[in-house]
């Protein structure tokens, strides 16, 4: 990622997409949470020479996002940020013997891993995460930076998006020049304080000191479809852990 | 140096997890301990840090920022950002420093992710471990109780940097070898992880030296070495939260035009070490899997699997793995289908 603005789009985005209403967005954020690790769990335990494994995996962020109606750029967006190192991993690995394997298995398990965290994210509210820490006793300490950092990092970039936009209509759409740049970020710098400033005011006001004192409601304990959605989604993984359903259905054409 | 969920396994994800769940448990702790020492008004339990909450937040964003922004290595081809948890202890205290770097770990893994989620704790332990709580305390502490003057702070702040990036980039080393994802040689992958994070803790130390020194000529109470002269209570905030908000920006902003486009240190010791592998990697750890080399082995003539009978298997492998591709997408493209016509009917 090259720049803050560029970060706009994708702060936004997952925020943006977490307010659905689809199955998969009302399920308790804790299933969710579970769901998600025991799916990382049983991917990156394949061991570097199973790759036909793997494959079946991409079932469950398929289908989630296509419940989910989480759209196939947002994935491919947050697989940009992780996808080179985890390829320069598998790259070197290449010319050594069974290489190629490693490759294509650390580049399937990169994909899988970084869907499923994303799904996590695009389905999930931040407050719903807060709100699932604090049932997890991570005390407030934690989980207020976690959320401030969130709420200044969104402020800060907001203000600097509206202020390009508008720097952009009054230049005929010109990218900022050199020569204003100096006012452009004392200006930026100004609204962003304001901005804090403001923020820190009205959580006074609301009686809530300067910490976050914000938790969803929305979840208050996991209801049975949500230990349901748990228990078959976890089934479903370690069955598929097991068995190799890739070579199962690849024996009903071949003959091994 | 993110790592992300694939670079581990889930042993070595679940420990480091431990690890730093017990380091950030720690910190509370003593944070709290800290608190309880300076706070003497009879507030509620979450009032005693609730100034403290935005100084985090601001704080966190900044390294956030930071974080986005590599940095060109002369010489080298290479780049790197900066890690932010000697700035962070320097200007926070090294507990606090390692709570507000987890939080800023949790939000890139969350948001963007980058680093992965299992792989969490292995990234808290060498970004934020590594540099708040055994860098900072036993090379930047000491040399800064000498006196806090510039020549000292930039001495400290390198040396700790360094260090800390070193003990973070050997843990990374470690771990991706304990974890047994790829083919790299142990002595191959550390002869270039190390001396490529020398050369980003240099860099990274010069910019956490001049930011330091600039906030010791600006505003010196904020620094946790300067704490014992504290500014009076009720001194307004406003201008701590002023200069670090200008520094965010600058950093986020102005510096990121300059950012690079090469790829980061890890990215280019483990490339670097391609040429090599393919001299010292026979047998050792491959001899280990043969057993599940030889069901599914891809490419025959590099593997123990070399028989007909298991080429059978592998092809079968692959002819399956395209099936269960193929039945995933229509599986995929059938539900999104099927809920765009739901969607379409008039209400």
């Amino acid at each position: 990622m090259p720049n803050l603005y560029k970060a706009i789009p994708f702060i936004n985005e997952a925020e943006l997409l977490a307010q659905g209403t689809s199955f998969v967005h009302k399920l308790h954020p804790l299933a969710k949470l579970t769901g998600t690790l025991a799916y990382i769990a049983c991917v990156i335990s394949f061991p570097r020479t199973n790759t036909t494994g793997l494959s079946a995996f991409l079932l469950y962020p398929v289908i989630t996002a296509a419940v989910a109606n989480i759209p196939l750029r947002f994935f491919v967006a947050r697989l940009l940020i992780a996808a080179p190192l985890s390829l320069a991993a598998a790259l070197a690995g290449l010319f050594a013997p069974m290489g190629a394997q490693a490759f294509i298995s650390v580049l399937i398990k990169t994909v899988l891993t970084v869907s499923a965290v994303s799904l996590l994210t695009a389905t999930t509210k931040m407050t719903d995460v807060d709100a699932q820490l604090a049932r997890l006793y991570v005390p407030a300490v934690f989980r207020a930076p976690f959320m401030m950092i969130g709420r200044y990092l969104s402020a800060l970039t907001e203000e600097a998006a509206a202020m390009s936009r508008a720097y952009s209509m009054r230049s005929r759409g010109g990218k900022v020049a050199m020569r204003n740049m100096g006012s452009f970020l004392g200006q930026l710098i100004l609204r962003s304080f304001d901005r804090a400033g403001r923020v820190s005011l009205a959580m006074k006001l609301r009686g809530n000191g300067n910490a976050i004192a914000i938790t969803s409601t929305a979840h208050n304990a996991p209801r049975a479809r949500d230990l349901v959605y748990i228990a078959a989604l976890c089934a479903a993984f370690v069955l598929l852990r097991i068995f190799d359903i890739s070579i199962i259905i690849g024996s009903l054409f071949i003959n091994p | 140096m993110h790592m992300a969920d694939a670079l581990v396994s889930p042993a070595v994800g679940g420990i480091m997890m431990a690890a730093s769940a017990a380091a950030i448990g720690v910190s509370v702790k003593k944070m709290s301990k800290e608190r309880l020492d300076e706070a003497k008004l009879p507030e509620s339990r979450n009032a005693k840090y609730s100034a403290l909450y935005p100084l985090m937040g601001v704080m966190g964003a900044f390294v956030f920022a930071g974080q986005m922004i590599n940095f060109t290595i002369p010489g080298t081809g290479s780049s790197g950002h900066i890690g932010g948890g000697i700035l962070l202890a320097a200007l926070l205290g090294p507990w606090t420093a390692l709570i507000t770097l987890a939080a800023v770990l949790l939000i890139q893994c969350l948001v963007f992710a980058d680093g992965g989620l299992l792989a969490y704790g292995a990234n808290v332990f060498n970004m934020g471990v590594a540099s708040c709580l055994l860098a900072y305390p036993f090379i930047y502490k000491p040399i800064i109780k000498r006196g806090t003057s510039k020549k000292n702070i930039t001495i400290a702040s390198i040396a700790s940097v360094v260090v800390g990036l070193q003990i973070g980039a050997f843990a990374v080393v470690l771990q991706t070898m304990a974890s047994g994802v790829t083919a790299l040689p142990f002595g191959a992958f550390a002869a270039l992880m190390q001396p490529i994070h020398l050369a980003i803790g240099l860099v990274e130390g010069i910019v956490t030296a001049s930011v330091l020194s600039f906030v010791h000529s600006a505003r010196p109470e904020i620094l946790d070495a300067n704490r014992s002269e504290r500014i009076p209570r009720g001194k307004p905030l406003k201008k701590v939260f002023a200069t670090l908000v200008i520094l965010t920006v600058l950093v986020g902003g102005g510096l990121s035009l300059f950012a690079s486009s090469y790829p980061d240190g890890l990215e280019w010791s483990i490339a670097g070490v391609a040429g090599e592998t393919e001299l010292e990697s026979e047998g050792g750890v491959y001899d280990s899997t043969a057993n599940i080399v030889e069901s599914t082995a891809f490419m025959p003539d590099y593997s123990v699997a070399n028989t007909d009978e298991s080429l059978g298997t592998s092809t079968a492998g692959i002819i399956g793995s395209a099936i269960t591709f193929a039945l995933t997408l229509i599986i995929g493209v059938a539900i999104s289908l099927l809920k765009k016509k739901t969607n379409a009917k008039p209400v």
